[in-house]
């Protein structure tokens, strides 16, 4: 999976983080780098969709949680993709 | 290159700096910087650009592109050398031209293009050496049309400026044959004369050739232009999308 939208949701499932934080979460999960301006292209969409947002912080670096229709979202992308990674597995077997 | 990163982050559009600048400075400075990451905030700084500007920024950004990628695709395309050569129908008095040319080039245009004559010319000059196909692929370089009232034209064309030449200038010579040898069998077989066919003399100068490509300035001109109408499209797109999702979903924080 190299989605960074859905990388970055899913390693805001976990908790709270701000942007290092998940950039090495990614990368720790996935084995994914994402660069700063894919995954702040991504942060910037999921907040734009509401399926993230914005914690207080007293520092430069912004937390950010993942909000219930974030979670939702994630749920239904990450059972889609769990049927064709089945169905994939499966077929080579058959094969 | 750290410095180098924070230089490329004013790239972004002012608004989304204002929103989202701080944090990223913060992670520019705390994540370790690759090379990669250069192109990965021209890339992102393009793209927040596109998604935040008004249709005349997209307009410009579009027709730009249009016009550079039109531009290239002029200067890419593979050289083809177009030859052209004019055959002069002359006919007895009382025959109309026109008849007799397009009489000949239905007529005669057939004698020509046919297989026999295609494969001998492709075999005589290795012809598309690396076409599966070479003798079809012969017959849809080859053009035979009426041109003006009382002239046929013959063009080819084709990668190599000397075999274009050659060719057209062989296949010049076919069609006078052919006109000469249908007549003949016309005769011999009783069949109708169509357009006078046997009352014709034909005059062919030799083939001139000339390099065929896009040329870069019209090419560039209509890229800009389609790139415009693009650019418009899409921003007055975007535009619709932003609003439907703004109503939709509300931003938060």
């Amino acid at each position: 999976m190299s989605d960074p939208v859905l990388l970055v949701l899913a390693s805001l499932a976990a908790g709270d983080k701000h942007g290092y934080a998940i950039m090495e979460d990614i990368q720790a999960f996935a084995g994914v780098r994402l660069g700063p301006g894919t995954l702040y292209g991504a942060i910037t969409r999921l907040a734009g969709h509401g399926w993230i947002r914005p914690l207080d912080s007293d520092d430069r670096r912004r937390p950010y949680r993942l909000t219930a229709e974030g979670r939702q979202h994630l749920r239904e992308q990450l059972k889609g993709l769990s049927a064709v990674v089945k169905t994939g597995l499966r077929r080579l077997e058959e094969a | 290159m750290k410095r180098l990163l924070h230089f490329l982050a004013r790239l972004y559009p002012r608004s989304w700096r204002e929103r989202y600048g701080t944090e990223f400075a913060a992670l520019l400075d705390d994540a370790r910087p690759r090379w990669f990451d250069i192109f990965d905030l021209l890339k992102g700084g393009l793209a927040m650009r596109v998604m935040r500007s008004r249709i005349s920024v997209m307009a410009a950004i579009f027709a730009l592109a249009g016009g550079m990628a039109a531009l290239g695709v002029s200067y890419a395309m593979p050289k083809t050398w177009l030859s052209r050569a004019a055959i002069d129908v002359v006919v007895l008095d009382g025959v109309r031209h026109q008849d007799a040319v397009n009489s000949l080039v239905g007529y005669v245009g057939g004698y020509v293009l046919a297989d026999d004559f295609l494969t001998q010319l492709v075999g005589r000059y290795g012809l598309y050496p690396n076409v599966s196909t070479p003798v079809q692929r012969l017959r849809k370089s080859v053009m035979i049309r009426p041109a003006r009232q009382n002239e046929i034209e013959i063009s080819f064309a084709y990668p190599d400026e000397k075999m274009a030449k050659v060719v057209t200038d062989q296949i010049v010579s076919r069609f006078i044959d052919g006109n000469v040898q249908t007549a003949v069998e016309d005769a011999r077989e009783g069949r109708p004369d169509l357009a006078a066919r046997s009352m014709r003399l034909m005059l062919a100068a030799p083939a001139a050739t000339a390099l065929l490509r896009i040329n870069p300035l019209p090419a560039a001109s209509a890229g800009l232009a389609g790139g415009l109408v693009l650019g418009i499209l899409a921003g007055w797109a975007l535009r619709r999308w932003r609003a439907g999702r703004s109503a939709a979903t509300p931003r938060q924080g």
